[in-house]
C-alpha cells in the first residue's frame, strides 16, 4: 500500500497536467472522428461538383444542368481551384456561352472540365458523358429541342432494381471503427505520457536509493506501481468508452460494440505495460514528450490509426505486425465488416485478443528483467 | 568583432550539445517527415480509379441479357474505358464471392436487370450508375424503334444495324469534352508544407535559449553576462545568429532528406522556395525572441508555450488533415491570416499550385510583418534593462 499511496500522492500533485493531456487527446479524438464523419457520408453519397454556366439557363443547357443536379451534389464556392485542390468538389463543368445554340444549329460545342481524377471524379465524368451520348443520338434524329428533351428524360428515368445484400449498420460501424482507431493515438499517448511522468518521480536518484535499501523485493514493488498506474489506465478508457456511447451512438449496445469496447480494454492494458516498461528506464523528463511523439504517432500513422489501412502499402503493414497497435486496429477493421459475428470471426478475434496479450505479458517481462539489472548495476 | 565571433561560436557550441533542442529540430521533423510518406505514399495512388471485379449471371438468352452482357464485356476489356474485373457465374457462386468480399456486386441479366451489392460506397454507385446506363441505352433503341418504324418488333439483327447507325450520328455529332485539370494536385504535399513550417517554428527554441542565455532572471550565466561590460546586443544579436544557422541546417537537412529520400517534389520555383524558407526561420525566430523578453516566466513554461503555438499553428495550417487548412480558409480567414504557420504553408501551396502568383506574396509580406513585429516589440522590451542591486 506505501507505492499505491505515494502514487496517489505523486497523482494529486500532477493533476492539472494529467487533466489537461487527457482532455487534449479526447478533444482530437472527437474532432477527428466528426472530419471523419463527413468524407464518410460523402462517399456514400452524391459527389460534390462545381457548375459553371456560361449560357443561357435554358432549353437542353438547362435540362443538362437538371440532369446533373439530381444525380450529384451541385455546390458554389468561392475559389473554384481551391476548392478542386482540397476536394470539396471533384468536377468542375464548364458550359460555354451559346452552348444551346450551338447544339441546336448542329455545329459540336466543346465542354471543358477540371477533375481530381479520383473515384468521384470518374463517376462524374462517366454520368456526363452517358448523358451527352444520349442528347447526341434523340437530337440528330428528332431535331427539335423540346421533343428531344422529352425523350432523354423518357430514357433516363430507366432503373436497374437493385438488392442491398447486408442488413449490417454499415454507417455506424464504420464510426465505431474510426472512433476507436484514433484512440489508438490517444490512449497509447495518454498513457505513456502520464505513466512516465508520473514514474519518473519514483526514478529520482534520491528516491531510488531509499527504495533499494528498504527491504521490498523489486517485483513486488513492480506489481504494486503497475497496479496503481492500471487505475488511471482503466479510468482513461472508461472515459473512450463513454464517449464512444454519445458519440457512435446505438452500434455500441450491439455484440459488435462490447467487442470494441474489449478490444479496447485490451489495448489499453498493452499501451500501460508499454509505458511502464518506457517508465522504467526514463530518467530525462524533458525526453518524455519526444517519445510520446515518436512511439504514439509513429505507430498510429504506420498501423492505420490515421489513414484508412486499405492506403497504406504492404510491405509497411507486414513490418508493423510488430506493434501491438496492428493487432487492435485489425480487430477494429474486422469488426466493422461482420454481418454476423460467428465462430469463424470469433477465432480470428480471439487469435488478435490472444496477441495482444502476449504483449501485455512480454512487456511486463521486460520491465522485471530491466528492473533486476539496474538493481544489480547500480548497487554498491 | 572578435567577442561578436567568439560568442556566435559558443552559442552554435552550446546550442547544438542540447541534446533536447536537436532531437525536436533535427530528428523528429525528419522522423515525422517519414511517416507522412509512409502513411500518405499510396493515398492518392489508390484514389485514382482502378477496375474493380463484379460478377454477371446470365439468366436467359434474350436480347437485352445478351445486350447487357456485350456491354459488361466491353467495359472489362483492358483499356483506358476498362471499368470491371468482370466474371461469369452462377447466383450461388456470385453469393458466395459477395459473402468472401471478393466482388463488389453482380449482375443478373434477363429480360430485364437487376443487381445485388454487398455494402454502400463509391464502388457501388459506379456499378449502379453503369447497369442503370445499359438499361438507358437499351430504351434509347425501344424509342427510336417506336418513333421509326411503329409496332416492328426488335431483334438481334435490328440492335446491329441501329447500332451502327448511332454509331456514326456519335462520330459526326458529339458534344467534345475537354480536360483542363490542373497537372498538381498533390494535396499531401500540405503535410510537408506544414512540417517545413514546423521545422522553422520549432526555430524559436533555439532562438528563446539563446535569449535566456543573457537574462539575468533565467540563470546564472544570464546573471553574469548582465554584469558584464560587453553590448547586450552584440550578445543577443550574435546568440540569435547561431540560432539561425542551426535552423538553416535543420531546414537544409530536411529538404535534403525529403526530396531525396522521399522522392517529395516541392516544384521548380527553387529560389522562391528558399526566400520562403528564410523568411518562415526569421518568423519562428522572432517567435523565440518574443516569449523570452516577453513572457515572465520560468524555461519549461516557455518551451511548453512555444510547443503549444506551434502545434496549433500547424493543425489549423493542415497537419492533422487538410480539410482543416481549407474549412479555417473559408470559414474564419482571418485566423489563418495571422497563423504564421499557415502563412509558410500557404506560401508554399501557392507556389505548387498557381507558381509565382499574388498569394506568394501576400503570404511572404505576411511573414515579414509578423516578424518584425514580434522583433520591434522584443528590442522594445529588452532595451536599457536594468536591475537593482538588492
Amino acid at each position: 500500500m506505501t507505492v499505491f499511496k505515494t502514487y496517489l500522492k505523486i497523482f494529486n500533485q500532477y493533476k492539472l497536467i494529467v487533466i489537461l493531456y487527457t482532455v487534449i487527446l479526447l478533444v482530437f479524438a472527437i474532432f477527428q472522428m466528426k472530419n471523419n464523419e463527413n468524407s464518410l457520408s460523402f462517399e456514400a453519397e452524391k459527389p460534390n461538383i462545381y457548375i459553371d454556366i456560361q449560357d443561357e439557363n435554358i432549353g437542353l443547357t438547362k435540362n443538362l444542368v437538371d440532369y446533373l443536379s439530381s444525380s450529384t451534389n451541385v455546390v458554389l464556392v468561392d475559389d473554384v481551384s481551391d476548392a478542386l485542390f482540397f476536394r470539396e468538389v471533384h468536377f468542375v463543368i464548364t458550359i460555354p456561352n451559346s452552348y444551346r445554340k450551338d447544339l441546336l444549329s448542329g455545329k459540336n460545342p466543346s465542354i471543358h472540365y477540371q477533375s481530381t481524377n479520383d473515384y468521384q471524379a470518374s463517376l462524374v465524368q462517366l454520368l456526363l458523358e452517358k448523358y451527352l451520348r444520349i442528347q447526341s443520338i434523340f437530337l440528330s434524329s428528332l431535331k427539335e429541342e423540346s421533343k428531344t428533351i422529352l425523350s432523354i428524360n423518357k430514357v433516363l428515368e430507366q432503373k436497374a432494381t437493385f438488392t442491398m445484400n447486408t442488413h449490417l449498420d454499415t454507417y455506424g460501424l464504420t464510426k465505431a471503427k474510426n472512433y476507436y482507431n484514433f484512440a489508438n493515438y490517444a490512449i497509447l499517448a495518454g498513457l505513456i505520457y502520464v505513466v512516465c511522468v508520473l514514474n519518473s518521480v519514483f526514478r529520482d536518484e534520491k528516491i531510488l536509493k531509499r527504495t533499494k535499501a528498504s527491504s521490498k523485493n523489486f517485483k513486488t514493488f513492480n506489481i504494486e506501481l503497475f497496479l496503481s498506474n492500471s487505475i488511471f489506465a482503466i479510468l482513461l478508457w472508461g472515459l473512450y468508452v463513454l464517449f464512444s456511447f454519445f458519440l457512435v451512438g446505438n452500434v455500441m449496445f450491439s455484440i459488435h460494440g462490447y467487442f470494441y469496447i474489449f478490444n479496447a480494454f485490451l489495448f489499453t492494458m498493452v499501451s500501460l505495460s508499454i509505458a511502464f516498461f518506457i517508465g522504467s528506464f526514463l530518467k530525462n523528463k524533458e525526453a518524455i514528450n519526444g517519445i510520446v511523439n515518436v512511439i504514439a504517432l509513429g505507430s498510429s500513422f504506420l498501423c492505420g490509426a490515421f489513414v484508412p489501412i486499405t492506403f497504406l502499402p504492404k510491405s509497411v503493414l507486414y513490418v508493423v505486425r510488430i506493434f501491438p497497435s496492428y493487432w487492435f486496429i485489425q480487430n477494429n477493421e474486422l469488426l466493422s465488416t461482420l454481418e454476423v459475428i460467428d465462430s469463424s470471426a470469433i477465432r480470428t478475434l480471439f487469435f488478435h485478443f490472444t496477441i495482444l496479450f502476449f504483449f501485455l505479458v512480454f512487456f511486463l517481462i521486460l520491465t522485471n528483467i530491466l528492473s533486476k539489472k539496474n538493481l544489480q548495476k547500480e548497487t554498491i | 568583432m572578435k567577442l561578436f565571433f567568439h560568442n556566435f561560436l559558443y552559442s552554435f557550441k552550446i546550442l547544438l550539445r542540447n541534446k533536447v533542442l536537436v532531437f525536436w529540430i533535427m530528428l523528429f521533423p525528419i522522423i515525422l517527415g517519414t511517416f507522412f510518406y509512409l502513411a500518405f505514399s499510396q493515398i492518392e495512388k489508390k484514389e485514382s480509379f482502378e477496375a474493380f471485379p463484379i460478377g454477371v449471371v446470365v439468366k436467359d438468352n434474350s436480347i437485352m441479357a445478351n445486350y447487357a452482357k456485350n456491354v459488361f464485356q466491353e467495359l472489362s476489356k483492358d483499356g483506358q474505358d476498362k471499368i470491371f474485373q468482370m466474371e461469369y457465374m452462377s447466383v450461388l457462386k456470385a453469393e458466395e464471392k459477395l459473402q468472401k468480399k471478393e466482388i463488389v456486386g453482380y449482375v443478373i441479366c434477363s429480360s430485364s436487370l437487376s443487381f445485388v451489392i454487398g455494402n454502400n460506397g463509391i464502388y457501388e454507385t459506379i456499378l449502379k450508375t453503369v447497369v442503370d446506363q445499359v438499361m438507358e441505352e437499351f430504351a434509347i433503341y425501344t424509342t427510336l424503334l417506336e418513333k421509326n418504324e411503329g409496332n416492328k418488333k426488335m431483334d438481334k439483327a435490328w440492335i446491329e444495324k441501329t447500332g451502327k447507325e448511332i454509331n456514326t450520328i456519335l462520330q459526326k455529332s458529339f458534344v467534345s469534352l475537354i480536360d483542363d485539370s490542373p497537372s498538381k494536385l498533390s494535396y499531401t504535399m500540405i503535410e510537408f508544407y506544414s512540417l517545413i513550417a514546423m521545422t522553422c517554428f520549432y526555430g524559436a527554441m533555439l532562438a528563446m535559449t539563446s535569449v535566456n542565455k543573457n537574462l539575468a532572471n533565467m540563470s546564472f550565466v544570464g546573471k553574469r553576462v548582465q554584469v558584464s561590460p560587453t553590448p547586450k546586443f552584440h550578445l543577443i544579436f550574435s546568440s540569435l545568429l547561431a540560432s539561425f544557422l542551426i535552423q538553416i541546417i535543420s531546414l537544409i537537412g530536411l529538404f535534403f532528406y525529403t526530396t531525396f529520400f522521399l522522392h517529395i517534389h516541392y516544384g521548380e520555383h527553387f529560389l522562391w522556395i528558399v526566400l520562403l524558407s528564410l523568411f518562415g526561420a526569421i518568423a519562428g525566430l522572432s517567435l523565440g525572441v518574443f516569449v523570452a523578453s516577453v513572457l515572465k516566466s520560468n524555461e519549461n513554461t516557455k518551451i511548453g508555450f512555444l510547443i503549444l503555438i506551434t502545434m496549433f499553428g500547424c493543425f489549423l495550417s493542415g497537419m492533422m488533415g487538410i480539410t482543416m487548412k481549407y474549412l479555417v480558409d473559408k470559414n474564419f480567414p482571418i485566423i489563418n491570416r495571422l497563423n504564421p504557420l499557415n502563412m509558410i504553408t500557404d506560401g508554399f501551396y501557392s507556389l505548387y499550385y498557381y507558381g509565382v502568383h499574388g498569394k506568394f506574396f501576400l503570404n511572404l509580406f505576411s511573414l515579414g510583418c509578423f516578424s518584425i513585429v514580434l522583433i520591434g516589440i522584443s528590442v522594445w522590451v529588452l532595451r536599457r534593462q536594468a536591475y537593482d542591486s538588492i
